[in-house]
């Protein structure tokens, strides 16, 4: 009975490996690590893959595919037709989406595909191209890495320096349901010959593009958003201190920031929606145009609050005018006056506008360096 | 009763516990807000009450013939045709429910793991083990829900690591729109601790029947608060908007879980949950199987399951079941299942009132 038993069980550990027929090898697999989609001139849909090769005889390191339709799913068959290996979304690293796209009503139908197929990785990252997305995939450059295993890992440093930030797939679902949020992806640029992650793409809540952040704003985007990754190293000119130079004007002051601590306070009153954000921001001081003891010290915190203050709200204003809200503001409305927020879900950007919004900062120096 | 044969305290819990905590638990999020937004956690909290309540009450009406069979025990109370009616009613409800639980694993293995292998190939495989257990009797079963039971608590657990996205400004205000929708979702939810009628076909073989009562609660407490925790967790990391366009939210939820060396951890967990959804199947099979054989007193229990497997296999061969048409099945057998756990103890009172009233008058 025993032997028996040992045979049955063979078998069927006998039977699984029927499954190795299979199997597919590392070489065979074109993992798309790229996908891009962009508009032509002629006004057709065009998308990309990247995909790296690890044939030894190749002379590329990379082989990109261009394919003219309008299904990310039909794509993928022109892709088979044309790669070496059978070709794998299950480690897409970035969508690249060109800047025409955006301008287009419901390009987010093509991103179905992405939400619908659970082997698809919805960890990969949006980022929206400033220029066509031909252009960064054709880039050559001679002192990087191959693009498509380069590109996700400028996104994440990126990211964790805080010069920009990062929207998965997942969270742009997110912010593209939501009605208390308008969507936002980091922007990429050629700047001479180099890729460069240089700010952030705001859309409003049609899902069309509205307004482009700089670098430092989208630095200002991350500490009122609460999103801070590691540092935050922020550089401020300081209108008090400028010394009549002409170039070294001895006026900025960096800093790091980290653990800010946020707390949205909100108010519906005679219809109109008041806003209040308080920022409370540990610092530690890494570049200072005054010396610093005791007393100086809490004057340049005073100029930084002032000055940090009038950019944050300079910036909330901004965005009020661009009719968008990354900040989420919808999402605390709907928390705190929810009988008001359900009769108006859909108008919400028409409050927004209307609404006061104030940002206060309050700022903890906890380091001034080593030497005065 | 064979003493050996007995199951403990523990084993007793953890088979109520695992018997409600199944397919269910992956959609709930979504359909429980789609009746009531993100309020609707707290019908879960009535209904995991409202599900202890029939529990305790099918101990009580079991404690009056304690270690009689399952067809002993209804016709002790029903009289001998009407009793063995609703037990085989009960039994076909039974291996039903135990099918369409299957059916459902096997579909959500299809659509994420193994797309392109047959269905009717995953149901063989799965038919091996499940045929071990079923066979093996209820203390068989015991022992696998005890040993299943962690994985359930590693599941939990990973879901933690989901909370580095969360907002919790998306569950406020707790009470959204007033009561009244909150109410409405109590039916919704109380199918999810579907199972507790297993505790009739279960309670002969406790060994410590006094402490029935205790175990109950504590397993009907245990579910409640896993479905609620799960529940929470969905409804912070989604938008309100959001959750009601994701049909699993439970398994969609950590498929952004990432570490440095394993991505997709999602597919890692699912074929982990799956184990603990075999519970439910494998319990319902026993419970179905075992009513049918006391009840035509066949002494050849292994000929009929191997009958049965072969029923099933050719269903799903013929049939071609999809997510469409297996919802249509889950609709129909809970809401048969919420007629037998609610009716049950109503139908039971009154044969035993009646049958007393009969004797009375007759003495």
């Amino acid at each position: 009975m025993k032997l028996f038993q040992i045979c049955i069980l063979s078998i069927f550990i006998v039977i699984g490996l029927i499954g190795c027929r299979d199997k597919v090898n590392i070489e065979d697999v074109t993992m798309a690590l790229l996908l891009g989609i962009d508009i032509n001139e002629e006004g057709q849909v065009e998308v990309y893959m990247s995909s790296p090769v690890f044939s030894e005889e190749a002379k590329e390191k990379n082989e990109n595919f261009e394919v003219k339709t309008l299904s990310m799913k039909e794509a993928r068959n022109y892709f088979d037709s044309m790669a070496t290996g059978i070709t794998s979304g299950g480690k897409v690293q970035a969508i690249l989406v060109g800047s025409k796209v955006i301008q287009q009503k419901n390009w987010y139908s093509t991103f179905d595909f992405f939400y619908r197929d659970p082997k698809l990785r919805l960890n990969a990252d949006i980022v929206f191209v400033n220029g066509p997305v031909a252009d960064v995939l054709d880039l050559d450059l001679k002192d990087k890495p191959r693009l498509s295993i380069f590109l996700p890992q400028l996104i994440q440093t990126a990211n964790f320096r805080d010069v920009a930030l990062r929207t998965s797939l997942r969270q742009y679902y997110q912010m593209y349901h939501e009605k208390g949020i308008t969507p936002f992806a980091p922007e990429i640029s050629i700047v001479e010959d180099n890729l460069q992650m240089n700010g952030t793409t705001l859309l409003n809540d049609q899902n069309l593009y509205s307004k482009s952040l700089s670098m430092k704003e989208t630095q200002m985007f991350k500490i009122l958003n609460d999103n801070v990754e590691g540092q935050l190293a922020l550089t401020l000119a300081l209108e008090k201190y400028e010394k009549e130079a002409d170039i070294f004007k001895e006026n900025s002051v960096s800093f790091y920031t980290k653990d800010i601590r946020r707390r949205v306070h909100e108010q519906y009153k005679n219809g109109k929606y008041q806003f209040q954000i308080d920022l409370k921001m540990p610092i530690v001081i890494s570049e200072s145009p005054i010396k610093l003891n005791d007393q100086t010290e809490k004057s340049l915190q005073d100029e930084i609050e002032h000055t940090l203050e009038k950019d944050l709200n300079d910036l909330v204003t901004s965005f009020q005018e661009a009719k968008v809200d990354p900040l989420g503001l919808g999402i605390y409305a709907s928390a705190f006056n929810h009988s008001v927020w359900k009769k108006n879900d859909d108008k919400w950007i028409s409050f927004y506008e209307k609404a006061k919004i104030k940002v206060n900062v309050e700022l903890i120096i906890f380091d001034k360096g080593i030497s005065m | 009763m064979n003493g050996k044969l007995n199951i403990s305290i523990l084993q007793f819990i953890l088979l109520i516990f695992g018997i409600q905590i199944g397919i269910g638990m992956l959609a709930l999020p979504r359909e429980i807000a789609n009746k009531a937004g993100t309020s609707s956690w707290i019908a879960i909290i009535f209904g995991g009450l409202l599900s202890t309540m029939i529990s305790i009450a099918f101990i009580k009406i079991r404690e009056k013939s304690p270690s009689s069979n399952f067809v002993d025990f209804i016709t002790f109370y029903l009289g001998k045709v009407l009793g063995r009616i609703l037990v085989f009613i009960i039994s076909i409800y039974f291996i039903c429910m135990g099918f369409t639980v299957l059916v459902r694993t096997i579909l959500y293995i299809q659509s994420y793991i193994l797309q392109q292998t047959s269905l009717t190939m995953v149901l063989l495989i799965f038919l091996v083990p499940t045929y071990q257990l079923v066979s093996g009797g209820v203390h068989l079963i015991a022992k696998y829900v005890e040993t299943i039971f962690p994985i359930i608590v590693f599941v939990l657990l990973m879901l933690l690591f989901t909370l580095k996205d969360m907002n919790i400004y998306y569950i406020f205000p707790i009470i959204k729109d007033g009561w009244m929708p909150i109410f409405k979702t109590i039916p919704t939810t109380t199918l999810s601790f579907l199972g507790i009628e297993v505790i009739l076909l279960i309670y002969p073989y406790l060994k410590e029947k006094e402490k029935a009562i205790k175990g109950v609660i504590i397993g009907n407490a245990m579910s409640t608060f896993t479905y609620l925790f799960v529940t929470l967790i969905c409804f912070v990391v989604y938008s309100p908007y959001e959750i009601t366009k994701i049909y699993e939210p439970v398994i969609d939820i950590l498929s952004v879980l990432e570490f440095q060396y394993v991505e997709r951890l999602d597919f890692v967990l699912l074929s982990l949950f799956i184990l603990v959804i075999s519970k439910t199947w494998v319990t319902y099979l026993w419970a179905g199987m075992t009513g049918i054989t006391e009840l035509f007193q066949i002494k050849r229990f292994i000929m009929v399951l191997l009958l049965l497997f072969i029923v099933f296999v050719l269903i799903t061969y013929v049939v071609i079941p999809t997510f469409t048409t297996t919802n249509i099945w889950i609709n129909y057998t809970s809401k048969i299942g919420v007629c037998i756990i609610t009716m049950m103890p109503i139908i039971l009172w009154l044969g035993h009132f009646i049958k007393k009233r009969y004797r009375v008058n007759r003495g």
